[in-house]
C-alpha cells in the first residue's frame, strides 16, 4: 500500500541534483571520467534541472507527509539552479579556488543544491533538519577552501562551531515542540499548538524561537548572525557571493513554509515577533556595515542587512508578502552577484581594503560602472531595480499596517546609503596613489558583471515580467 | 497491594542497586574489606531478588489461573502524540519462570564466580558488571511493553560485550566482544523496526498506542489485516522480531559470535551464553506467541532456519577440541532445538526446553570451569583425560548433565527434546524431525566425546599439571552438583499424557502461552479463512486426530532413546574402548576432510570476510581515497595554519583597534564600536552572545504578550 518509489516520478530535478551528486564524488576517482570538462558538464545538469522544474505542475504531497511539490518549491528551485550556475560561473574565474577541486567542490555545490531543495519543499521538522544540515556541511568545507587565505580554516571551524550550536538549538526546540504537540508536520505542529493554554506561553515562545535559530543561522538573522562576517571575509569570494545568496533564499522560503499554515492568532503573534527579527537584523547589519574597511566584511554586513529587508515580506505572514519576497530575490541576487563579481576582479591576493580600490574608475570604468549600479541598486536608489523591490516590501507592510517595522526599515536604507556609496567615492572621486598594477582577470568577469548590471537598469524601468513571474509563485498549488 | 505488586519491582532494582554501587565503589570497598566480602556482597542482591521470585511464585500458583496476570504500573515514560509508554512491569507464569531462572541460575553462578574470579584483580569489577546483567535481563522478562523489553534487550547486548572482553587486554578478547556487539546490533535493528512497524500500523486505527503486550494481543487479530507493500503487516512485523531473535540466540545466520564469546571468563558463559541471554529470543516469540500464531509464514521460516542451525552446528561441535567450543556449538544447537519447538508452535515445549537446557547447560559449563581452573587454564581436551578420579563430584556432576542433554530416559532433557520432536513430526513435517533426530544422536556423540576425553582415559596433561590437579572448593562444586541434580529432575514437571503425565508445564504456561493446534502449514492453507470459527472446528479436528497417534509417538520416543544410546555407545568405542580404531579411521583422506571441513565450521566465517568484509573494506578504501584527495588540500597548509594564525589574529586585533580608534563620525563610533565588541572573534563569546540576545528576546515576547 506504501511503494515510496513511483514518487520519484513527481522529482526528477531532485533525482538529478542527487544523482550528480554521486557523479561528482565518485567521477573524481575515476582518471578517464576526472579528465572531461567538469564545468561544462556541470551546468549542463543545471540546465536540464531547471527546465526539469519548468516543465513541473501541479502539487503534491510525497513522502509520508514530508514533502510539498508545488509552485513555490519549483520557482524557488530554479532560482537556486540560476545562483548555482552564477557560482560555478565566478568559481571558474577565481584564482582562490583550486581548480584541481573543482570535482569536489561541484560536488558539495551539488549537495548544497539538494539541501536547499529539501528545504524548500519541506512539510515536515525532520525534513527541515535533513536539508538545512546538508546545506550546513558542505558549506563549512567551501568555506575552508581559501587557497589564498588561510584564516579561512579557522573561519570555517567557527562557523563548524557555531552551526553546531545553532543545530542544537533548533533540535532541543523542536523536542520541545513535539513534546507539546506530538506532531512534526507544520500543519500539525500549528493546530497543536492552537492550545488556549499554550498559545502566548513562556514555553510556546521557548520552543519556537529555538526551532527558528537554526533557519535564522542559515538567513544569518539576529541573533544568529555572529558568523557571518568572519566566515564571509575568510571563504573563497564566490563561496561568500555564494552563501551571501543561496542559503539565505532557501532559509527565507523554508520559513515561510513553516508559517504557511498558521492560525490567525498565531499570524499575528508570529508577525510581530518575526517583525522585531526584522528590525533588529536590518539595523545590525547596517550600523556595523558603516565602519567596515574590507569590502568582503562589508558586503557581509550588507547581506545581514539584507536578510533583515527580506523577513519584512516574511512578517506580514500573507500571499503579497510571499510574492514580493520573491520579487525581491532575484534583484537581490544580480546585484549581490555582480558586487561580488567585480570584487574578485578588483582583488590582489588576500588585500580586500576599500582603500586599495582607489581611483579604479579610471583603469576599469566598464567594471566601475557596472559595480555602481549594483551599489546603488543594493542601497535602493531609483531608477534602478534594488529600488522597486524595497517599495514594494514596504507596500506590504505598510498595508498590515505595521508602520514601526516600515519606519525603522526606512531609516535603515538612509543609512545604508552611507556605506555603499563610501565605496564608489573611494573608486571614482579618490585619486589614485598606488602604482599602477596588472590585473589577472579575464574580460569574462565584466561581462558578468555587466549582464548583471543590464537587467537591473531594465527591471528599474520595467519591472512588469519580474511581477509576473512572482505572481506564481503560490503556496499548495 | 499485594505481596507480588509491592516486590516484583525489586527483582530488577536489587542488582541494579548491587551494581551501581559495586561500579562506583568497587575498587574501594574491595580494598577495604577484602575480595571475599567483595564477592559477598556481590552475590547478595542477586540472592535477594531469588528470594522474591521464588516467593512470588509460590504465592502466583495459589491463585486461580485466570488471576495469574499481573500489570504493575510503575510510572509514566514516554508520553507524547498517540505513544504512550509507561514503566510497567508484567508477572504471569511465563516470566514468573524466567525469573527463577534467571535469578535462580544466576544466584548460583555468581556464588561459583567467587571461586572461579579468585585472584583476579578486576574481581569487583566483574561483579558490578554480571549484576548489572542481571537486571538488564530482568528488565527484559519483566517489561511490560516492547520498548521495556528493548531496553532490556539493549542493557544485555552491552553486558555480554563487557563481559566476553572482560580480560580486554588481551586483544583476541575484546575482538570477540566486538564481533558479538556487531552481530548483535544487525538483529536489534531487526527487533527496532518491528517495533517501528507495530507502533506505526497500530497508531493508524487507534487513538492510543502502549506497545505493550495485553494492548497487542487484543489488536492483534485486527492488525493481520493490515499489509505493507502487499504482504501482511504481521508476517513482516514477525520476520523483524525473528531476526532480532537470530542476533540474540544465535542462529544461522548470525550465529558465529556466540562461539567466539567462550573468550568471556567460564561464569559468563554459563549465565549469558547458555543459561539466560541467548535464550532471550525464545522468549520474546514466546511472550508475542500471539503475533507468531498470525503469521504461519514466517513460523516455517523459523522452523527451518533451527532445524538447520540446530545440525549444522551440533556437527561442528564433533570436531572441536576445545572443552568450551564444543559446548558452545552445543548451545547453539540446542538453541534450534528451542526456536524448532517454537517454529512449529509448540511454545510452551520450547519453552520448557529453555528451562531444562539453563539448568544442564549451566552444570556443563561450570563444570568445564572448574576443570579448567584445576587444569590451569587450560581448554584444548587433548590435554585433559582421567580427571574422574581427581575431581569426583564436577565429573559425576557433568556425567549427570550429559545424560540430560542426551536425553536419557526420565532425565529432563528426555521430556523436554522428545516432546519438541514429536511437535515437529507432527505439527512441521517428516524431514524437520529427521533433522532434529539426527542431531539428537550427533549431540549425544560429542558430549560423551567430551565426558570420555576429559574424565575418562589416561591423562594426557604433563605431570606437574596432573599433580597439582585438585577438587575445587565447595562453593564451586556445590552450586554445579545442585544444577546438575535439577538437570536430572526437571524433566518431572512437564510428563506428556502418554506416559501417563498431565503435562502440568503446560497447563501452567496455558493462561498465557498457548500451543498453536494446527501446523503453521496447514494454517497457510487456510489463512484466507482465518476466522474463530474455522479455527475452532479445525481444533476439534485435530484433537480427534490426535488419540490415534500415540503409538506413533512411543515409536519415535524409543527410536531417539536408541540412537542417541547408539552413537554415545560410539564415542565410548572409539574415545575409550579403542582410540586405535578411531585413528585407523582418521588416516583416511576423506575423514580428514571431513574433519578440517567441521574443524573449520564449514568455513562459515571465511565466508563472511569474502561476501561482507571485503566489500565493505573496498568501500572504505575508496571513500578514505576520495577523503585524501579532498582533504588534500587542507593538509598542504597544515604547515602554515599555526603561524598564521598568530598573525592573522594580530592584524585582526589591529584593525579592530583601528577601526574604534579613527573611526569616523560619532555614528560609526557610537554604534559600530558596539557591534564589533561583539564579534571579537572568539566562538566562546559570539555563542555567548547570542544566547544572551536570545533570552532577552524571548523575555521581551513574553512580556509583549502577556
Amino acid at each position: 500500500m506504501v511503494n515510496t518509489l513511483p514518487y520519484l516520478n513527481f522529482i526528477p530535478a531532485y533525482v538529478l541534483i542527487g544523482i550528480s551528486i554521486l557523479i561528482f564524488f565518485v567521477g573524481k576517482a575515476v582518471p578517464k571520467i576526472s579528465r572531461l570538462p567538469v564545468t561544462v558538464f556541470f551546468i549542463f545538469i543545471l540546465c536540464i534541472a531547471f527546465m526539469m522544474e519548468g516543465a513541473g505542475s501541479g502539487s503534491q504531497v510525497l513522502f509520508f507527509n514530508m514533502i510539498q511539490i508545488d509552485s513555490f518549491s519549483r520557482l524557488y528551485n530554479q532560482l537556486f539552479f540560476l545562483v548555482i550556475l552564477s557560482t560555478v560561473l565566478m568559481m571558474s574565474n577565481s584564482e582562490e579556488i583550486d581548480s584541481d577541486l573543482r570535482w569536489e567542490n561541484y560536488g558539495l555545490l551539488s549537495t548544497i543544491c539538494l539541501g536547499m531543495m529539501f528545504m524548500v519543499s519541506s512539510k515536515h521538522l525532520l525534513m527541515t533538519v535533513v536539508g538545512i544540515e546538508l546545506v550546513s556541511l558542505p558549506s563549512y568545507l567551501l568555506v575552508a577552501m581559501n587557497k589564498k587565505n588561510p584564516a579561512s580554516k579557522e573561519a570555517a571551524l567557527k562557523y563548524v562551531l557555531f552551526g553546531s550550536f545553532a543545530t542544537g538549538i533548533m533540535l532541543y526546540g523542536m523536542s520541545f515542540l513535539f513534546g507539546l504537540t506530538g506532531s512534526l508536520t507544520f500543519e500539525g505542529l500549528w493546530n497543536g499548538l492552537s492550545g488556549y493554554h499554550i498559545l502566548g506561553s513562556p514555553i510556546y515562545f521557548l520552543a519556537i524561537f529555538m526551532t527558528l535559530g537554526g533557519i535564522a543561522f542559515k538567513i544569518s538573522a539576529v541573533p544568529f548572525h555572529f558568523w557571518t562576517p568572519d566566515a564571509y571575509q575568510a571563504a573563497p569570494t564566490p563561496i561568500t557571493a555564494f552563501l551571501s545568496c543561496a542559503p539565505k533564499v532557501a532559509g527565507l522560503a523554508l520559513l515561510m513554509r513553516f508559517f504557511a499554515v498558521l492560525l490567525p492568532e498565531q499570524s499575528e503573534q508570529m508577525g510581530v515577533f518575526i517583525s522585531i527579527v526584522a528590525m533588529l537584523t536590518m539595523t545590525l547589519g547596517n550600523f556595523a556595515a558603516l565602519k567596515q574597511t574590507d569590502i568582503k566584511r562589508l558586503l557581509a554586513y550588507s547581506s545581514i542587512s539584507h536578510a533583515g529587508f527580506l523577513l519584512m515580506g516574511v512578517a506580514v505572514m500573507n500571499d503579497a508578502g510571499r510574492q514580493v519576497v520573491f520579487f525581491y530575490i532575484p534583484i537581490y541576487l544580480l546585484m549581490n552577484l555582480g558586487a561580488f563579481m567585480a570584487i574578485i576582479y578588483l582583488s590582489k591576493g588576500t588585500n580586500f581594503q576599500i582603500d586599495s580600490y582607489k581611483g579604479m574608475i579610471y583603469k576599469k570604468p566598464l567594471l566601475v560602472v557596472s559595480l555602481a549600479v549594483c551599489m546603488f541598486s543594493l542601497a535602493g536608489i531609483p531608477p534602478f531595480a534594488g529600488f522597486i523591490g524595497k517599495l514594494y516590501l514596504f507596500k506590504v507592510v505598510i498595508e498590515k499596517e505595521m508602520f514601526l517595522l516600515a519606519i525603522v526599515a526606512g531609516i535603515n536604507s538612509v543609512v545604508s546609503l552611507y556605506y555603499y556609496v563610501y565605496v564608489l567615492k573611494v573608486m571614482i572621486i579618490d585619486k589614485d596613489i598606488t602604482p599602477e598594477i596588472e590585473f589577472k582577470g579575464k574580460p569574462a568577469t565584466i561581462a558578468f558583471v555587466a549582464s548583471c548590471a543590464v537587467p537591473l537598469v531594465f527591471f528599474g524601468i520595467y519591472w512588469v515580467p519580474l511581477l509576473d513571474w512572482a505572481s506564481k509563485v503560490v503556496l499548495f498549488q | 497491594m499485594s505481596f507480588i505488586q509491592t516486590a516484583i519491582p525489586f527483582v530488577p532494582i536489587l542488582p541494579l542497586i548491587g551494581a551501581l554501587i559495586l561500579g562506583f565503589f568497587g575498587k574501594r570497598i574491595q580494598a577495604s574489606v577484602g575480595e571475599f566480602k567483595t564477592g559477598i556482597l556481590g552475590c547478595l542482591t542477586p540472592g535477594l531478588a531469588a528470594v522474591i521470585s521464588f516467593a512470588s511464585f509460590f504465592v502466583l500458583i495459589t491463585l486461580e489461573p485466570e488471576q495469574r496476570v499481573f500489570t504493575i504500573h510503575l510510572t509514566d515514560w514516554i508520553s507524547v502524540a498517540e505513544l504512550d509508554v509507561q514503566w510497567a512491569f508484567r508477572y504471569d507464569p511465563l516470566s514468573a519462570l524466567m525469573l527463577m531462572i534467571v535469578t535462580g541460575i544466576g544466584t548460583l553462578i555468581h556464588i561459583y564466580s567467587m571461586g572461579y574470579m579468585h585472584d583476579d584483580q578486576s574481581y569487583w569489577r566483574f561483579f558490578s558488571y554480571i549484576n548489572l546483567f542481571l537486571a538488564a535481563m530482568l528488565l527484559l522478562v519483566l517489561g511490560d511493553n516492547l520498548v521495556i523489553m528493548f531496553l532490556g534487550w539493549e542493557g544485555v547486548g552491552l553486558c555480554s560485550y563487557l563481559l566476553i572482553g572482560f580480560w580486554f587486554s588481551d586483544s583476541d578478547n575484546a575482538q570477540a566482544g566486538k564481533k558479538a556487539f556487531l552481530f548483535n546490533r544487525v538483529g536489534d535493528l531487526g527487533f527496532i523496526t518491528g517495533i517501528f512497524l507495530l507502533y506505526l500500523f497500530s497508531s493508524q486505527h487507534y487513538d492510543i498506542v502502549t506497545l505493550s503486550f495485553g494492548e497487542l494481543d487484543q489488536r492483534a487479530l485486527f492488525l493481520s489485516k493490515s499489509s505493507l507493500w502487499d504482504y501482511p503487516l504481521l508476517e513482516i512485523a514477525a520476520l523483524c522480531f525473528f531476526i532480532g531473535a537470530m542476533g540474540k540466540s544465535a542462529q544461522i545466520p548470525l550465529y558465529v559470535w556466540l562461539p567466539d564469546a567462550m573468550a568471556g571468563p567460564t561464569p559468563v558463559s554459563a549465565l549469558i551464553h547458555a543459561a539466560t541471554m541467548v535464550t532471550a529470543g525464545v522468549y520474546m516469540i514466546g511472550r508475542m506467541y500471539f503475533l507468531f500464531a498470525l503469521a504461519p509464514n514466517v513460523l516455517m521460516f523459523v522452523s527451518w532456519i533451527a532445524a538447520l542451525t540446530c545440525f549444522f552446528s551440533a556437527t561442528i561441535g564433533m570436531a572441536q577440541f576445545d572443552i568450551k567450543k564444543v559446548l558452545a556449538y552445543s548451545t547453539v544447537s540446542q538453541l534450534g532445538y528451542m526456536f524448532l519447538a517454537m517454529g512449529v508452535g509448540a511454545f510452551s515445549a520450547g519453552i520448557f526446553h529453555l528451562l531444562t537446557h539453563a539448568a544442564f547447560k549451566a552444570a556443563l559449563f561450570m563444570g568445564s570451569g572448574s576443570v579448567i581452573v584445576a587444569l590451569h587454564h587450560k581448554q584444548d581436551m587433548r590435554e585433559m583425560g582421567g580427571l574422574l578420579k581427581k575431581m569426583p563430584v564436577t565429573g559425576w556432576s557433568m556425567i549427570a548433565a550429559t545424560l540430560a542433554i542426551m536425553g536419557f530416559p526420565l532425565t529432563s532433557g528426555f521430556f523436554s527434546k522428545d516432546e519438541i520432536l514429536w511437535k515437529a513430526y507432527m505439527q512441521g513435517s517428516p524431514a524437520l524431525w529427521l533433522i532434529g533426530f539426527t542431531a539428537a544422536g550427533i549431540t549425544s556423540f560429542y558430549m560423551w566425546r567430551l565426558i570420555f576425553m576429559t574424565f575418562f582415559g589416561e591423562s594426557r596433561c604433563d605431570k606437574h599439571t596432573w599433580d597439582h590437579v585438585k577438587e575445587q572448593p565447595k562453593r564451586t562444586v556445590v552450586p554445579i552438583a545442585i544444577l546438575a541434580f535439577l538437570a536430572l529432575v526437571l524433566g518431572f514437571l512437564n510428563i506428556p499424557h502418554f506416559l501417563g503425565g498431565h503435562s502440568g508445564f503446560t497447563d501452567y504456561l496455558s493462561p498465557v502461552v498457548q500451543d498453536l493446534e494446527i501446523a503453521p502449514s496447514k494454517l497457510i492453507e487456510t489463512s484466507s479463512l482465518i476466522d474463530t470459527h474455522v479455527s475452532s472446528t479445525m481444533t476439534d479436528e485435530s484433537l480427534s486426530v490426535e488419540e490415534d497417534h500415540t503409538q506413533l509417538e512411543w515409536t519415535l520416543m524409543i527410536l531417539s532413546v536408541l540412537w542417541t544410546i547408539f552413537t554415545g555407545l560410539i564415542a565410548f568405542f572409539f574415545y575409550y574402548l579403542s582410540p586405535k580404531t578411531r585413528q585407523i579411521i582418521m588416516s583416511f583422506i576423506w575423514a580428514k576432510k571431513l574433519f578440517q571441513l567441521l574443524s573449520d565450521k564449514y568455513y562459515i566465517d571465511e565466508l563472511y570476510e569474502i561476501v561482507i568484509i571485503t566489500p565493505i573494506k573496498a568501500i572504505f578504501q575508496i571513500c578514505s581515497l576520495h577523503d585524501q584527495k579532498v582533504i588534500d588540500g587542507i593538509v598542504n597548509f597544515a604547515g602554515f595554519f599555526g603561524k598564521w594564525i598568530a598573525k592573522i589574529s594580530a592584524v585582526f586585533d589591529n584593525q579592530i583597534v583601528d577601526g574604534c580608534v579613527n573611526g569616523t563620525g560619532w555614528l560609526s563610533q557610537f554604534s559600530g564600536q558596539g557591534f564589533s565588541r561583539l564579534q571579537s572573534g572568539k566562538i566562546q563569546s559570539l555563542v555567548g552572545a547570542s544566547l544572551l540576545v536570545g533570552i532577552g528576546f524571548i523575555v521581551l515576547l513574553v512580556f509583549y504578550f502577556i
